[in-house]
């Protein structure tokens, strides 16, 4: 029966009822699956070296890895598959052994010496020295390459044999090591392959030759593989290979998991988490503490320029309440951002003065001149009503600011605040509105919240003409000065109290809760995803080197 | 006279190209954000300004952006399309390679929703307010209204996920890597996003088809056809659903540029490795030459086919030729 007979029997007025029923029916019904339902996994109808490969979703292809690392992320240490640097840094805080198996540093914390293992090699059998590492730096900076701002602050690098790597740097640093091992960090590129390159900007590179315990295979489009390196000095991994996947959105993500396609998805939340702990054959790590959150002050516009206003305003936030909204948070009662990270360097003096009590914060405005008129509005000492923008965007606009916004506007609506906020999907224009509003509420990651160091986000220095609160407090830059220049550990945290002191004397921002994040791994393929715990990245070689595959366990 | 036609319609092109690629190049540097200042907060939370001063330098993005479009300017005429800050590569090769799969898609969905939507367009026209009508326009409605990307991601829940009938995302398989590309393969995972933009572009055509057969059927040769007792099917096939179709080749040339438009949703959910992902990538990076890059591109199809829609016209339907010359 063709087309043209169907219009003139009127049954396409019945196909298409049928169709759309169907459709319908499908809509209806696609919940309903059979949960138990076997699942196929890569391992079932690819071949045979898949069944050890560990497959892992990218979000985006320029998260494949690229094709010239000297200019992208990703030849970094932390979560480099190919590459390595001299150290790493685990989620405890706690420095660990990469090309370097131990390292010291001179009394001025200007001078860093590293010690290269003896018995590392690159991919193509060329073994790794000294020279490696001072070409990386001099190369980096020569040709005047992105990522050679990890290194700004050396001044030289010497070899004094060919496994000694002396770092001279310009100005003391005593935690200099972490520019080297994260946010990003620097990894050590191939003298022997790289000198060779004429014009490192446009440089493709076809081999990847690093010398981490994976090594290049294959890339196709929205694939890459790498496999395990036999040669590799270090512990051996236990499976075949990973091949990062581009799936482009997090529920496709979720559904490949599920269906046994990739092996862990990261960063789902809390929600999804809840829902996949039923899920046959799936597991959920939870890693604790990632990212803080707190709601900063913009220290140049009126009325967030007046500490008394500062002070009223960091008894309005009532954390319990915006944790169970968060439902993965816990507050944070410290100056100190992230308190489960810095441990023994958070002041306890500095503890619990941020203290949810409206009364109080109604009393503090109303010393400073900031009264509610018979309308409820609160107007500041010049007549006006107190009316203040929030920008949201930044690392913390997945849906937390919106959410810890709509905690805060209550209390600031019985105080008589009107709050006004305009979203910013891109970051630099976020970063720019900050200035223009008065407060802010950012996410920061655990990692750079650890250390008396980190507060050097609320100096000004010449590396860092101003920050993004504003604040300005010449003590506290003298502080963070000789906090760089002092090695002692117990030294150091004295330094840390003292800087506590003045940011809880002046308010810059108000922290408000840390957040837990959760990764999802099919446990039907490998053991040891547990590792995440201590790491940042899914892609961690530490993490990726401790898996076994199911059915050798 | 044909000479003179196309010559006119060749310099209307090549300044409609010029305005176009000049609108373009101001929106995306107008854009807010830039792509060094996003990428060194992607990697932590420093801005080192010597950096960025070094970058802003290197791209000539220091200048004034009449001279940043000069050079522009001046490197479309070499045919310089410029280097991608997001993937380090030219412009060009790239743009090229993601137009491949995504054509893939695109033409056998284009081709399929122009078929489908003229067929059910002409035929809900022909039977207008009856009930057959009814249930396609209301079915078209349906689809119309509901947008692509929730299309896409109900197919993929069903059957990708629900009922493992096709895979749920990308363009191929794992087995790539080890056996090299497999076009069986490939059209396995094509199914799924061919499907949604078929759907949407059927719903499209179909309004316009609908529209232009109802008018049709009213004209005066329906009634003369009528009178000298031709029957239904020779009216439809032999005089209404040709002089109907004239509207629809507009549609469809139209339909045809839309490479960048048309599967940006698909393409980002079904992560497919096309022009319309690339697209996406491109704007949240602030890639600035591979977003003018692609743009161009657009330009340039949508005027080749605006082009080849007034030449094909005349020829179609000699009155309009006529029209134009006159």
């Amino acid at each position: 029966m063709n087309i043209s007979e169907l219009f003139y029997k009127h049954h396409l007025n019945a196909l298409i009822l049928f169709l759309t029923y169907i459709i319908i029916a499908l809509c209806l019904f696609s919940g309903c699956v059979d949960e138990k339902t076997p699942v196929q996994s890569p391992a079932q109808n690819i071949t045979e070296p898949l069944k050890t490969d560990v497959v892992i979703p990218v979000n985006s292809p320029s998260d494949l890895v690229s094709s010239n690392v000297m200019t992208k992320k990703n030849g970094v240490p932390a979560g480099g598959l190919i590459y390595e640097g001299l150290l790493t840094k685990n989620r405890n805080g706690v420095y660990e052994p990469g090309l370097a198996e131990s390292w010291d540093v001179s009394d001025d914390a200007k001078t860093w010496t590293f010690h290269l293992v003896h018995n590392a090699t690159w991919h193509d059998g060329v073994p790794v020295t000294s020279a490696d590492v001072k070409f990386t730096n001099d190369f980096l900076k020569s040709n005047n390459l992105t990522m050679g701002f990890v290194l700004s602050d050396v001044s030289s690098v010497t070899c004094p044999d060919d496994y000694t790597v002396v770092f001279n740097l310009k100005n003391a640093y005593s935690v200099w090591p972490d520019r080297l091992a994260q946010s990003p960090g620097i990894g050590v590129y191939p003298k022997h392959i790289f000198e060779k390159i004429q014009d490192p900007k446009t440089y493709k590179d076809t081999q990847f030759i690093g010398t981490g315990p994976f090594k290049f295979d294959k890339s196709e489009s929205g694939y890459f593989r790498v496999s395990k390196n036999d040669k590799y000095r270090g512990e051996d991994p236990k499976i075949s290979g990973v091949i990062l996947k581009l799936i482009t959105n997090q529920d496709s993500q979720i559904l490949a998991l599920k269906n046994g396609e990739i092996d862990i998805v990261s960063d789902i939340t809390p929600a999804v988490a809840d829902s996949l702990r039923n899920e046959p054959n799936i597991g959920v790590i939870t890693i604790p503490a990632t990212t803080g959150y707190e709601l900063g002050f913009t220290m140049i516009q009126y009325p967030t320029n007046l500490s008394s206003f500062r002070h009223a305003m960091s008894h309005t936030i009532d954390r319990d309440t915006i944790c169970t909204v968060l439902g993965n948070a816990r507050p944070t009662n410290t100056t100190f951002l992230m308190p489960e990270v810095a441990g023994a360097y958070v002041n306890p003096n500095d503890t619990g003065m941020y203290d949810y009590n409206l009364s109080k914060a109604r009393e503090e405005l109303k010393q400073a001149g900031f009264i509610q008129d018979g309308q409820g509005i609160l107007r500041g000492p010049d007549g006006n009503p107190v009316e203040l923008f929030l920008p949201i965007g930044g690392k913390a606009s997945t849906g937390v600011s919106e959410k810890i916004v709509t905690a805060l506007r209550n209390d600031w609506a019985t105080l008589g605040i009107q709050i006004k906020t305009t979203k910013y999907d891109d970051e630099s224009q976020y970063r720019k509105a900050i200035d223009k509003g008065n407060l802010f509420i950012d996410g920061m990651p655990s990692i750079l919240h650890d250390d008396p160091d980190d507060l050097v986000d609320f100096a000004v220095t010449p590396l860092q003409e101003k920050n993004y609160y504003n604040f300005n407090n010449s003590e506290f830059n003298a502080l963070t000065v000789k906090v760089r220049n002092t090695v002692n550990k117990e030294e150091r945290k004295g330094i840390g109290y003292q800087m506590q002191d003045i940011l809880a004397d002046n308010v810059p921002t108000v922290p408000i809760c840390s957040t837990d994040s959760y990764d999802a791994f099919r446990t039907d393929r490998f053991t040891g995803w547990e590792k995440l715990v201590n790491y940042t990245s899914i892609q961690d070689r530490k993490v990726l080197t401790s898996l076994q595959p199911v059915s050798r366990s | 006279m044909w000479g003179s036609y196309l010559s006119r319609r060749l310099i209307y092109s090549g300044f409609a190209f010029f305005i176009s690629i000049s609108i373009s190049f101001f929106i995306i540097h107008l854009m807010p954000g830039d792509y060094i200042t996003n990428y060194l907060l992607s990697l932590g939370n420093v801005l080192p300004q010597e950096t960025i001063d070094q970058f802003y330098r290197e791209f000539g993005l220091n200048l004034p952006l009449s001279d940043q479009y000069c050079i522009y300017i001046q490197n479309i005429l070499r045919g310089e399309w410029g280097y991608s800050y997001q993937y380090s590569v030219q412009v060009l090769p790239l743009i090229l390679d993601k137009l491949f799969w995504t054509l893939i898609i695109l033409v056998p969905a284009t081709g399929m929703g122009i078929c489908f939507g003229m067929i059910l367009g002409a035929y809900s026209g022909w039977k207008a307010r009856t009930t057959q009508d009814l249930a396609c326009f209301n079915m078209m409605i349906i689809i119309r209204a509901i947008p692509s990307y929730w299309w896409a991601i109900m197919t993929i829940t069903i059957f990708g996920y629900s009922l493992k009938l096709f895979p749920i995302s990308g363009y191929t398989s794992i087995s790539i890597l080890y056996s090299g590309i497999n076009i069986g393969d490939v059209m396995h995972h094509a199914i799924l996003p061919i499907a949604v933009l078929t759907l949407t572009i059927t719903a499209g055509n179909y309004y316009l088809m609908r529209n232009s057969m109802i008018s049709v059927i009213g004209e005066d040769y329906i009634t003369t056809a009528r009178t000298k007792g031709l029957d239904e099917h020779s009216i439809l096939w032999r005089h209404a659903l040709k002089n109907a179709s004239l509207p629809v080749i507009t549609m469809a040339t139209l339909q045809c540029a839309s490479i960048v438009t048309g599967s940006i949703f698909v393409e980002t959910i079904f992560s497919w490795p096309g022009i319309g992902l690339l697209t996406t990538e491109a704007l949240k990076a602030r890639d600035l030459p591979l977003l003018e890059g692609i743009f161009l591109l657009d330009t340039l199809v949508v005027i080749l086919a605006n082009l080849t829609a007034d030449t094909l016209y005349p020829l179609i339907d000699p009155r309009v030729g006529k029209g134009v010359d006159e």
